[in-house]
């Protein structure tokens, strides 16, 4: 457990009568990116504060690179993009990334963090001047000025755009290179699926499902194969092979199956005349659903 | 820590209001005011006026600059996403209080130099010397009482809170405004700071050292409202 970047083993926390964790445990190695899959109030933000040593828990061992997590802040080794942290009025971004620089002991230079995090041309702006993705960057670039060896990324693109999106996560991808332990927070199945090694999922402050994306995906109910079809026979369709559930609006027909090369192959052979075929995972609610019963809890169901 | 500081005061010489406040307004009132002449108790009226106007750009300096933005950047976040970096509480705490004391000198130098230009103070070396650190000591009470309204007001609330508790204090220390108070008032004005600030630097401009009971006053401010700072820090971070 010492050359663990995060061991969280048996950890609760209670808010009054909400049980925000319950005796949740998982651990993530070095170099690992690992997504904190849920829903909002499943536990993660909560997880993380206890990973970052602003809260302590009720009950359970937290290690974060082999010390206690106030310890691991304290000497620069973590960095974090908080959900609920803010940026200051009243300064640039040259400012702010340079105090960053200077609290980690300037283990990067100011202009190369501000070209990691792409504001070099914002430098001179104010806080009070950015759009919700550029004062996401400003926060990443906050975390990133240390040279972290764990980086703590909370709902990071909550509020962003598609565009945003994918921006923020080719900056994270370039900088975090280099034996980075990332974890972040997110209700985004996709998200968990592109950008992690590993998916923990949290349902109601217990871990449910700890496993590859894939692997998450295709236990969480696998796909969705959608298309149009002139005169659908839902006895047919129920029939094709791996599909599990058959819903029919007019002549739109949405399959869920699970294994959805097989059901495509045979649709496209055996019935054919299909228009507008979509295949989608499965959303994270319908994941959330299965993995939850299949495990069996001590809580009240 | 010096990164903080560095930070914290440039954020601070970019604010308008701290520059147009705290800087402009007392030296433009020296300007209007205290360009007199003649002398009272044999101290020049030019000088006692610079003690008055040094005094207000002091107190609503360290008042300021220690809470101003305390307010706004607990709301914000901000205070949350210090916290996850290195700087510890301590740091950030004690950051706040050598900030209140430092943005002191802008205002007190404008004043200064206004009154060796346009007042034609005359005033030894060692007694200007005297008076500066005098200002620089006497405005950690108010400092730490700005620091304790950042932390318990919230937004705006704070913002005006500092605005009224300095005003009140400028007032009824006499910073601005002459003659005695009516009554009961006159009592309650040499138990506030500010007065007590006032005249110990009236004192040390005529060459003597604040009385016991100006050097009392400021040092029971100071403890208290670095009482009420330390207890209202200890609740918000909440162990």
């Amino acid at each position: 457990m010492q050359n663990s970047a995060v061991f969280f083993h048996k950890v609760s926390m209670n808010f009054g009568p909400i049980r925000a964790l319950d005796r949740a445990s998982f651990t993530i190695g070095r170099g690992e990116t690992v997504a904190l899959l849920g829903h909002n109030g499943a536990g993660k933000s909560t997880a993380v504060d206890l990973m970052l040593g602003l809260r302590r828990p009720d009950e359970g061992d937290i290690t974060v690179l082999g010390t206690t997590p106030s310890r691991a802040v304290a000497a620069g080794r973590v960095g974090a993009l908080l959900q609920s942290g803010g940026l200051p009025d009243g300064a640039t971004i040259r400012d702010i990334v340079r105090l960053a620089c200077g609290l980690y002991g300037g283990q990067r230079r100011v202009d190369e963090v501000l070209a990691l995090a792409g504001l070099s041309e914002l430098a001179r702006r104010r806080t009070t001047e950015l759009s919700g993705g550029q004062a996401q960057r400003v926060r990443f670039a906050i975390a990133i000025s240390g040279r972290p060896e764990l980086l703590f990324l909370d709902e990071p693109t909550v509020a962003l755009d598609v565009e945003a999106r994918r921006e923020f996560w080719a900056v994270v991808r370039d900088a975090a290179q280099g034996g980075t332990s990332v974890v972040f927070a997110t209700h985004y199945l996709e998200e968990a699926d592109q950008f992690a090694d590993r998916v923990v999922v949290l349902n109601r402050g217990a871990v449910v499902a700890d496993a590859a994306p894939s692997t998450i995906k295709a236990r969480a109910g696998g796909r969705t194969v959608r298309c149009v079809l002139a005169a659908p026979d839902p006895r047919r369709l129920l029939a094709l092979p791996g599909v599990v559930d058959v819903t029919i609006h007019g002549d739109d027909v949405r399959l869920r199956t699970v294994d959805a090369d097989r059901t495509v192959e045979t649709l496209y052979a055996s019935i054919g005349g299909v228009r507008d075929l979509q295949v989608t995972g499965a959303g994270l609610e319908e994941a959330l659903i299965s993995l939850s019963s299949e495990v069996p809890s001590g809580k009240d169901q | 820590m010096w990164p903080f500081m560095r930070f914290e005061i440039i954020r601070t010489l970019r604010n308008i209001k701290y520059l147009v406040f705290l800087i402009a307004v007392p030296v433009a009132f020296y300007l209007l005011w205290g360009r007199q002449s003649g002398t009272q108790d044999g101290v020049q009226v030019a000088a006692l006026a610079l003690v008055a106007m040094a005094v207000y750009a002091a107190t609503g300096g360290a008042l300021m600059a220690a809470g101003g933005g305390v307010a706004d950047d607990r709301a914000q976040g901000w205070l949350r996403q210090l916290k996850v970096t290195p700087l510890g509480d301590a740091q950030w705490f004690a950051g706040r209080i050598v900030l209140g004391v430092l943005m002191v000198l802008p205002g007190v130098a404008g004043v200064s130099v206004a009154a060796l230009t346009a007042g034609h103070v005359h005033l030894a070396a060692g007694r200007w010397a005297a008076l500066i650190a005098l200002l620089l000591a006497g405005s950690l009470p108010f400092g730490l009482l700005g620091l304790f309204l950042g932390l318990t007001l919230r937004g705006k609330t704070a913002q005006l809170g500092i605005v009224v508790v300095f005003f009140a204090l400028t007032v009824l220390g006499g910073v601005i405004g002459a003659g005695p108070l009516p009554g009961v008032w006159e009592r309650i004005r040499e138990l506030t700071p500010s007065y007590g600030l006032v005249q110990g630097g009236n004192a040390v401009i005529a060459g003597h050292a604040p009385t016991l009971a100006q050097a009392g006053v400021l040092a029971a401010w100071t403890v208290l409202a670095g009482a009420a700072v330390l207890l209202r820090w200890r609740r918000s971070s909440g162990a």
